[in-house]
């Protein structure tokens, strides 16, 4: 705190830490020089220091008194009925209001005078003697007579109870509430009494408990829940206490143990109900230990014909039980009599008729299931290393073949030891129709001109496409050339289409067989040697 | 050097203190000790004159001087 203390004060007088430091210091040497000159000194706001018995001790100041008990300021002590007055009476004249000690050095005595130590308090005189029936001697001082009145109460008019709990439980936080409840009007009979002790104080003040002054219960009442000759007990004989699990309870009798009929145990043996057994007993006897017997498929499937004497007809629900010695349902004839109309359907013959159809099929051992699990996982690989196998070797003959199918590998190609697998498989591309590129000139005849290109490269790639063209249209059986000539001092290189031995026959080619796949305003020209 | 004088340096050291130990904080004063806020229940007390009074509960201030 020394550290923050410094930093607060630096910030609220805006100085430097440093400075607040020596401010802090200036002033207690002041202090603590005052304190050596005249035994006492004082801190504005804070209180008087002063020197007693070589120890150093404090007065705070009213002020500071005050704020630090705002909690319960305003709360004045209770006079306590000890004279058989009404409490409200003595709480309507509030007995200890005077106001606080002024306590030397306030802040109008700034120059630090000397104040001579607070004087110790008085001691408590002892109480006087107690005496019933005796009211209290001293009337109240001048002090306590000159009270403000009832209205002026800081906390407001008195209220109907003398004195409320909930005005002093409310502030102590983490102490247990004192036993301050209203005291409730002292019997007729009772008298009251100066305690002698600071606990007897509480009784007299808030009356004894009622039960302490209930009267005597006539003796023909009934005795009281502990008394311990109602349960039998010698009462000249001392107590005995009682076993720790009782809690306060009467022992229960002892009484003897008596075993159950063994006719209405239906199956096992009486189950073992002694002494050191009935703690666990619950209600149901524990179901005895008996080695396990696997019963007899033939008493499974179809049994023997169960006991239906009168003993064993009300146990016999569900059908015959094994029974694990195999004795409790000897195998018995059937009574023609009694059991008629009890057994529809007689036993077979042969009780050694293997069980087909009633039983659920039981789930095989866990080593069993492990062992089928791995069975079957042998299968799957074997199955998978089998389609392995055959596709390798498929693959194998599928490669052997191909070359084969390959007519004239090339030998130079990296891929040609590598298996062709689409080789055996695609079907050779169908011939592309070739269209002629040659009119031969020397035979001379007619054309047909679809274009004309002043470049001879533009010519030939328009010529080329005219061949796909009709290649495409399965038109092959008319040349496609480029014939060249000069017309108006310019080489021409047209594009010319077939060779007809007439005009006519140009012409009726050109809107015939060829309307679709040359342009309409193809032309006619004559086929020249020099072209 | 500093304009801060005695009254005004007390000044503030009360009201610190004041305010930490309405919150309930322990504060020691380098030098001169630590002050905290001590309960005292509400108790019973029987006066010379006889007469018994109850008390109420208060929170009082505890000095221990520094050694």
């Amino acid at each position: 705190m020394s550290a923050s203390l410094t930093e607060h004060l630096a910030e609220r007088l805006s100085i430097h830490p440093e400075n607040a430091q020596r401010a802090l210091q200036d002033l207690l040497g002041r202090v603590h020089q005052q304190l050596q000159q005249t035994s006492q000194a004082a801190i504005t706001g804070l209180g008087l220091f002063w020197y007693q018995d070589g120890a150093l001790h404090f007065q705070p100041e009213e002020g500071l008194a005050r704020s630090i008990n705002h909690r319960f300021e305003g709360l004045q002590p209770l006079t306590v009925n000890v004279a058989g007055l009404s409490s409200r009476e003595q709480s309507a004249q509030p007995p200890f209001a005077t106001p606080p000690p002024v306590m030397p050095g306030t802040p109008s005595q700034q120059a630090m005078p000397p104040v001579p130590p607070p004087a110790e308090p008085p001691p408590v005189a002892p109480p006087p003697a107690a005496s019933p029936h005796t009211p209290p001697p001293a009337p109240p001082p001048s002090w306590q007579t000159a009270q403000p009145p009832e209205t002026d109460h800081p906390l407001g008019p008195l209220p109907e109870t003398p004195y409320e709990e909930a005005d002093f439980a409310v502030m102590n936080e983490g102490e247990p509430p004192a036993a301050m409840t209203p005291p409730p009007p002292p019997p007729s009979g009772m008298a009251p009494d100066v305690p002698a002790s600071a606990d007897d104080l509480g009784t007299t003040i808030f009356g004894a408990p009622p039960a302490f002054n209930a009267p005597e219960p006539p003796a023909s009442e009934a005795p009281p829940i502990f008394d311990p000759n109602a349960l039998g007990g010698d009462p000249n004989q001392p107590l005995q206490p009682a076993p720790e699990s009782d809690f306060g309870m009467p022992p229960a009798p002892e009484q003897p143990y008596v075993p159950p009929d063994p006719s209405t145990i239906i199956y096992g043996t009486p189950p073992d109900l002694s002494a050191g057994n009935r703690d666990s007993d619950v209600g149901v006897p524990p179901a005895p230990e008996q080695p396990y017997v696997p019963p007899d498929p033939s008493s499974i499937i179809y049994g023997t014909p169960p006991d239906l004497s009168a003993g064993n007809r009300d146990s016999d629900v569900g059908g015959p039980m094994p029974d694990p010695s195999g004795t409790a349902f000897p195998a018995q004839p059937m009574h023609p009599e009694r059991d008629s109309g009890m057994m529809a359907v007689p036993p077979p013959q042969e009780p050694t008729t293997p069980p087909l159809t009633r039983q659920r099929p039981q789930p095989a051992p866990a080593p069993e299931r492990n062992q089928m699990a791995l069975v079957l996982l042998g299968i799957g690989a074997l199955i998978i290393f089998g389609g392995g196998l055959f596709y390798y070797f498929t693959q194998d003959d599928d490669a052997a073949d191909t070359p084969a199918l390959v007519e004239n590998p090339p030998p130079d190609t990296l891929t040609a030891a590598a298996p062709v697998d689409t080789a055996a498989v695609v079907p050779e591309p169908e011939p592309v129709p070739v269209v002629p590129s040659d009119i031969d000139r020397q035979a001379g005849g007619f054309s047909l001109v679809t274009a004309s290109e002043t470049s001879e490269g533009a010519a030939s790639q328009a010529a080329e496409a005219l061949r796909s063209r009709l290649g495409d249209a399965g038109v092959t059986d008319h040349p496609v050339d480029v014939l060249q000539g000069v017309s108006g001092g310019t080489t021409r290189y047209r594009i010319a289409i077939g060779q007809f031995t007439s005009e006519q026959a140009a012409l009726q080619a050109k809107n015939g067989a060829l309307r679709n796949h040359i342009p309409a305003d193809a032309w006619v020209i004559r086929i020249r040697q020099n072209m | 050097m500093y304009n801060i004088t005695s009254d005004q340096i007390a000044a503030v050291l009360s009201e610190i203190v004041r305010e930490r130990l309405m919150e309930g904080e322990v504060v020691q004063v380098p030098g001169l000790g630590h002050f905290r806020v001590e309960h005292r229940p509400s108790e019973v007390e029987e006066r010379p004159d006889g007469q018994v009074v109850m008390q109420p509960p208060r929170d009082v201030i505890q000095f221990s001087p520094s050694a």
